[in-house]
């Protein structure tokens, strides 16, 4: 129980993150700030499916989906923090 | 050759690597900027790292554990604080 | 009269500054004891009112200056602490003994740190001079 409490926290957490960058995305149109939502994006969707895997579908394990959206979510981040100029 | 937990235990390493190094890049922020608000981003993502290394290294560690998430709570906790103190002291 | 000393303190506020602009407005309004408004900046500073106006928020959002309701968008110098008042006296002295000095620490930090600092910047809520 608490621990949902917590992944809701992460899950609101990086969202707050993903809407400040986008916004100031779609107002700089500064790359870096791309990858960053997006990877924010990612984390926020992840946190999500972690709390749907501990609460509402405590049978079925979407592990192998969790993790994928993560490290998806982290490839932009990544790209963006090596190729940022 | 799909070996469930072999695939796991990869894309939890890869996972680690990558926030290893994202985490790096925002320490390099931090001494060049001087802005601790790229230090606490940088902490956060190496405590993620070292939560997802435990997980694949020690048995006894797991998602179940409260211990788990609450090292995942303070890295979030760190990025929320971050934000919030940006905001707070602007100079 | 003594040089004055580039402090720790002195330093980091002088790496938070901006722009030089930004450092000039201090200056300026600290120095007549008056209210400015940005077109009167503006003026002073040879700089668009636009970007007198985001300086001047800037200057509010730091503390330094305050803005005065009844003159209608008018700032007068009000730093937060005696401290922060001191600092800027140091600040000034400072800037008159190591002009091209100051100036080359502001736009350093400027040059080197802009994308990266506009990606900490992304993170405040309230909005950004376009």
């Amino acid at each position: 129980m608490i621990a949902s409490v917590i992944y809701g926290l992460c899950a609101l957490t990086s969202l707050l993150s993903a809407v400040l960058l986008w916004r100031s995305y779609l107002r700089s149109r500064y790359r870096l700030l791309l990858w960053s939502a997006l990877c924010f994006t990612g984390l926020t969707l992840s946190n999500v499916l972690l709390m749907l895997d501990k609460l509402i579908f405590p049978d079925v394990d979407l592990l192998p989906l969790r993790l994928a959206a993560s490290l998806v979510a982290l490839l932009p981040l990544i790209y963006g923090l090596i190729t940022d100029d | 050759m799909t070996d469930y937990y072999g695939m796991s235990h990869l894309v939890i390493g890869a996972i680690a690597a990558l926030s290893f190094v994202i985490g790096s890049f925002f320490m390099r922020f931090w001494r060049v900027t001087g802005d601790r608000f790229f230090l606490l981003f940088g902490l956060s993502f190496w405590i993620e790292t070292a939560n997802r290394v435990m997980l694949g290294v020690l048995p006894a560690w797991r998602e179940d554990l409260p211990a788990y998430y609450m090292v995942r709570l303070l890295a979030y906790a760190l990025i929320l604080y971050a934000i919030i103190d940006k905001n707070r002291r602007r100079d | 009269m003594t040089p004055e000393v580039l402090t720790e303190d002195l330093r980091r506020l002088i790496f938070s500054i901006p722009s030089i602009p930004h450092l000039e407005a201090i200056l300026l309004i600290r120095g007549s004891g008056a209210s400015w408004d940005a077109p009167r900046l503006a003026q002073r500073l040879y700089l668009p009112v636009e970007r007198t106006a985001g300086i001047l928020g800037d200057l509010a959002a730091a503390r330094i200056c305050a803005v005065e309701p009844a003159a209608g968008a008018s700032h007068r110098y009000a730093p937060s602490t005696a401290e922060l008042d001191t600092l800027i006296g140091s600040l000034e002295r400072y800037y008159s003994q190591n002009l091209i000095e100051v100036t080359n620490m502001i736009h350093a930090s400027l040059r080197r740190h802009s994308r990266i600092r506009e990606f900490a910047d992304a993170f405040k809520w309230d909005r950004k001079k376009p």
